[in-house]
């Protein structure tokens, strides 16, 4: 098998995209499945009887009731994926392409020029980040809690 | 317009809106090894309201979804207002159902549910809020045409899925135990109410329940089931004052189970002879289902013995009567009384029970009863 | 439904399940393909990367040191947590919307953040206490508080504790008899499922642990990973037995017994605990 014909990917950014998908995967399933839970079969049965089909009832009532646990569970996966440390930094071994491996060199760096400092602002900033991305699917928790019990 | 089956106690129905005849024909339905129906028929006459009344899993609620086209038939047919309905899915039936509960789409007002079937069959938005107005106001729900389901009470929601189902301008009009979920006083008004509203609308209903109370009460005629059959169908007062069958008379309403010796078409039941209803039972040892309002009781006089002599235990006031339970040694017996007599007789009272001689029926089988 | 829809979705869902499926086992099936191989590519099938693992010092101490740091960890948190949340909830319910927030913290906060604010308080520790791997016991205590929480909750949420206490108070109990023999018995199962989930999260750990200097598991694993990489897939394949192993023990005993409805409004990524991110 040759899944390295465009050279060896997966040291690379782009190869952590799909590694990452294996955390982010259940991450997602596990976030959204308790919306799809609260999805009640009288309601698709309701739209039947009112005399709408499948499409109807995805494009009129199950989308849009998902649709803020999706986006919030999307939300998530982004602040997740965005701080994750571990996966990158067992598959990339040189140089600091990811703001959680830069906030991991400059701060015990091998060759002596660790800056705490920096790497004290660099977090905060991802820290700030990642509260305004929690704040945001709070607000889209709490319209699918709403509806979705 | 087809020809109307002759229905006993069908004539309240003053319709405004003419409703069509529905038949169910022979229908089955098996789930693997249960039988849910085993060969239902039924016709419902146009404008008529039939409770189908019946224990959990005896195939009531399997009837209504056959009829509203959720589920699909074994065997038989479906025919609504003369057409033959029973390959057609649910969204080409024109039924409206009212659910249990939590059928109301959460995220849309109560006029934008009630509209939702309006916008499936292609009318203009604007008629579609005037018609979705009008039917929140017949249902009584006249300011809480921008409210959403979370707030709203329970029986609010109902309504609202009243008028959901009825902004369609079905043929027919399901509603599948609407009531179960609500408190005991709003579930008494909403009963009421929906028998207001049906019968203004003069559509044909079938109303699926398991509370006896709230059939008796609504229905034109009263339907009950057990193991997927049709036990008895009548007026309701036919159904508890003339059972068909014991499994209707011990369902529906209290009874009394008291050894007999049956001959020559009566039963003796502690000295009283007493009629039956069903004419064929063999002579021998029986048990005689007799309504607590059959049963009246004397105090003081001659109360010593007999083998209706017995100690009154415990008397539970239900506000006009009251219903005493009697001691008679080997058995207990249920009275139903005017409050006032019962109060004449309180617990430790000596008391001669009288069984009046209205026809009774048979148990089937003979466990739970002491002999005499 | 009609019979022909329910056959569609029946089509769909096992079509879902054999994709996800091959997704997840197949990157795993090939870990445990390249820890057998032999050093050429046309050597025999073998079992050496795998029998090495007792033979390399370096990781048996860093798989003893997560063991006793899971320990270490589940207990504290037992400690913490238990006599916490069952008084907040007899006694203190004002206070629960601010356990919850406090608890659930951690999760939002990434490890990386947390490792620049934790290094200069462990270089001081390091220096004037201990620089035993065992402190990392404390961060891992905070890390594991989400979780840990999540599932005591749902236990604590499907008994009556109010009540409980209240009948075992009126028959002459004592608080700590209210706790140890009446509440605690009846919430066992959940108290498992938290410790379980500690144990999956610290034996998971690896971006604290790395950044703080200190050889863990899963820091041995990527270490071995450049020196010897069979041998590192082997140990990694084998923690990831170990933690489905955990899972299914989990499954089996956490079947609530009360139907607890799953609350949307706080997430609660437990599976993804077992794994670094």
């Amino acid at each position: 098998m040759t899944i390295y014909a465009n050279g060896v990917w997966l040291y690379q950014l782009r190869g952590l995209a799909p590694v990452y998908t294996y955390f982010q995967i259940p991450l997602m399933v596990l976030v959204f499945l308790p919306a799809l839970d609260g999805i009640r079969p009288q309601w698709r049965e309701a739209t039947e009887s009112l005399g709408g089909g499948t499409w109807h009832y995805w494009r009129y009532i199950a989308g849009p009731l998902l649709a803020p646990a999706f986006f919030g569970g999307t939300l998530l996966l982004f602040a997740n994926a965005f701080s994750a440390y571990a996966t990158a930094a067992a598959l990339i071994n040189q140089g600091s392409i990811i703001a959680s491996l830069l906030i991991a060199n400059t701060l015990t760096s091998e060759v002596g020029l660790a800056s705490p400092g920096i790497a004290s602002a660099l977090a905060l900033v991802m820290v700030v980040l990642v509260a305004i991305v929690m704040v945001l699917y709070t607000v889209l928790q709490r319209r699918t809690s709403r509806w979705l019990q | 317009m087809t020809t109307v089956i002759a229905a006993t106690g069908v004539g309240t129905a003053t319709a405004s809106r003419a409703g069509v005849e529905i038949r169910l024909e022979n229908l089955r339905r098996r789930y693997g090894a249960v039988t849910a129906l085993d060969g239902l028929s039924l016709t419902l006459a146009p404008g008529e309201l039939v409770a189908l009344l019946g224990p959990s899993g005896c195939g009531k609620t399997t009837a209504l979804r056959l009829l509203a086209g959720l589920e699909e038939a074994d065997g038989g047919r479906v025919v609504i207002g003369g057409h033959d309905v029973t390959g057609l899915p649910a969204n080409k039936r024109d039924t409206g159902m009212v659910f249990q509960a939590y059928s109301l789409f959460p995220h849309m007002t109560a006029w934008e549910n009630v509209a939702f079937g309006l916008q499936m069959r292609k009318i203009g938005a604007a008629d579609r809020r005037r018609r979705a107005v009008e039917t929140l106001e017949l249902v009584g729900l006249a300011g809480f045409a921008n409210r959403y389901a979370h707030q709203m009470s329970g029986g609010q929601q109902q309504r609202v899925a009243l008028a959901r189902a009825l902004a369609i301008r079905p043929k027919v009009l399901l509603l599948d135990e609407p009531l179960s979920a609500l408190d005991a006083k709003v579930r008494v008004r909403l009963r009421d109410e929906i028998r207001r509203v049906q019968l203004e609308v003069g559509i044909t209903t079938m109303f699926v329940t398991h509370d006896q109370e709230e059939a008796l009460a609504i229905a034109d005629r009263v339907g009950v089931m057990q193991s997927g059959r049709l036990e008895q169908i009548g007026p309701p007062t036919a159904i508890y004052g003339r059972p068909a069958t014991p499994f209707v008379a011990e369902f529906v309403g209290l009874t009394n189970r008291l050894a007999g010796v049956v001959r020559g078409g009566s039963v003796e039941v502690r000295g009283t002879r007493i009629p039956l209803v069903q004419p064929d039972v063999p002579d021998g040892p029986a048990v005689a289902l007799i309504r607590p309002e059959a049963v009246t009781l004397t105090s003081g006089a001659d109360t010593s013995t007999g083998p209706l002599v017995g100690t009154v235990i415990a008397t539970a006031f239900l506000g006009a009567t009251s219903r005493v339970t009697v001691d008679l040694g080997d058995v207990r017996v249920l009275a139903q009384l005017a409050t006032s007599d019962a109060a004449s007789a309180p617990a430790g009272t000596r008391v001669q029970l009288t069984l009046r001689a209205d026809p009774v029926l048979i148990a089937r089988e003979t466990s739970g009863a002491t002999p005499a | 439904m009609s019979r022909n829809r329910r056959l569609k979705l029946q089509i769909f869902r096992v079509a879902v399940f054999l994709v996800l499926g091959a997704f997840f086992l197949v990157p795993i099936g090939a870990m445990f393909e390249f820890s057998t191989r032999g050093v050429t590519e046309e050597a025999p099938r073998t079992l050496n990367a795998w029998l090495t693992i007792a033979q390399t010092p370096d990781l048996v101490a860093a798989i003893f040191a997560s063991l006793a740091l899971a320990v270490l960890t589940s207990l504290g948190m037992l400690l913490l947590l238990v006599p916490t949340m069952i008084w907040v909830r007899l006694r203190l319910p004002h206070l629960s919307r601010v356990i919850e927030f406090l608890c659930l913290l951690p999760l939002t906060i990434p490890a990386i953040v947390l490792v620049a604010g934790l290094a200069p308080i462990y270089l001081w520790m390091n220096l004037n206490i201990s620089d035993s791997i065992l402190t990392l016991a404390f961060v891992y205590l905070i890390l594991v508080l989400p979780y840990a929480y999540r599932a005591l909750y749902t236990g604590l949420a499907a008994i009556d504790v109010k009540t409980l206490a209240e009948a075992a108070r009126s028959l002459g109990a004592n608080w700590g008899t209210v706790m140890l023999r009446v509440i605690v018995p009846n919430m066992s199962v959940a108290i498992l499922n938290a410790c379980l989930l500690s144990v999956a999260v610290v034996l998971g750990e690896f971006t604290i642990a790395n950044l703080l200097n200190y050889v863990n598991l899963q820091v041995a694993i990527a270490l071995l990973g450049r020196a010897n990489a069979t041998v590192s897939i082997a140990v990694a394949v084998a923690s990831l037995m170990f933690a489905f192993i955990l899972l299914v023990i989990l499954s089996f005993f956490g079947r609530p017994r009360t139907r607890v409805e799953p609350e949307p409004g706080i997430p609660f990524p437990g599976l993804t605990a077992g794994g670094p991110r």
